[in-house]
């Protein structure tokens, strides 16, 4: 849950891409249908903590596979939302909306996705968080 | 906690260093007040530690069998595989103890209580640092120099 707040938070001060898509409609989860496009929703699909043998220790490596997934109104709007993710989401270490974040790597890009009713242009992209808890 | 009546996992085992050796090399010793143990944070991975012998093997032509005589014996060395984090006090004493030829005293103690005392030199401390997605580590080396004193669980 937190690399998709750390993701969310940086989505949603990001001034180039806020101009595209509002940081309203830049949301943590699954995006509401009926949501106006362009809109990003943010999710986890895996995560993982750094085990130790003690298991006694008070902090935590945390590593989550974050995706942040497109929903736009055409193709080339798509693929300019795709296009401001990596400085919206560059290699990051420190605190971010009060977690400490360790490190956030790209991991590769989806296909492009299709709906005709409703029209909706859409395309992921996943991004490994690591974090301390 | 009461000695295993079935296996475990090692899931809480804890290992700790001191630069105190023992007044005798039994449990008496390595268990005294002026023992005085810092845990090694971080630890992942233990490795294995224990006897190895070996083995001298001759074999004669008239029976053409191997025979094999036992030779010396040889407490190897446990290799860690620690999340590095150069303030841990444990890992302190060990870096220290990698640059020095004194002996130090560790203690590995297992979820059920029971406890291995080892006489041991740190052998190496090996920073593991590889690529965009791999935890800053270190790989350190106790070479394990008299037989473990193993303390039974209660």
């Amino acid at each position: 849950m937190s690399g998709v707040a750390i993701a969310r938070y940086l989505l949603a001060h990001h001034a180039g891409l806020t101009a595209v898509v509002p940081a309203a409609r830049i949301v943590a989860g699954v995006v509401p249908p009926g949501t106006v496009l362009p809109a990003i929703g943010i999710t986890q699909v895996s995560g993982s903590e750094r085990n130790t043998v003690a298991g006694t220790e008070p902090k935590k490596l945390v590593a989550e596979r974050v995706q942040v997934t497109i929903l736009a109104a055409s193709y080339p709007q798509q693929k300019e939302l795709l296009g401001l993710l990596p400085s919206a989401l560059p290699a990051t270490r420190g605190t971010i909306n009060g977690f400490a974040c360790d490190s956030i790597t790209p991991e590769g890009e989806g296909p492009d996705l299709y709906s005709a009713d409703p029209v909706i242009y859409e395309q992921s992209k996943d991004f490994f968080i690591r974090y301390i808890r | 906690m009461t000695a295993r009546t079935s296996v475990i996992s090692i899931s809480g085992a804890t290992l700790a260093i001191s630069a105190t050796l023992p007044a005798t090399y039994d449990a008496a010793g390595y268990g005294a007040t002026t023992m005085t143990y810092t845990a090694i944070g971080e630890i992942e991975n233990y490795g294995s530690h224990g006897v190895k012998a070996n083995i001298s093997e001759f074999t004669p032509v008239d029976t053409a069998v191997v025979a094999k005589i036992k030779g010396a014996k040889n407490y190897g060395s446990m290799s860690l595989t620690i999340g590095s984090i150069p303030t841990n006090a444990g890992q302190v004493i060990v870096a220290a103890a990698a640059e020095s030829n004194n002996h130090y005293s560790a203690k590995m103690t297992y979820p059920d209580g029971e406890v291995h005392y080892l006489d041991v030199i740190v052998a190496s401390h090996e920073y593991q640092d590889g690529s965009v997605n791999d935890t800053s580590k270190v790989a350190v080396e106790l070479a394990i120099c008299k037989k473990p004193v193993v303390v039974a669980a209660a």
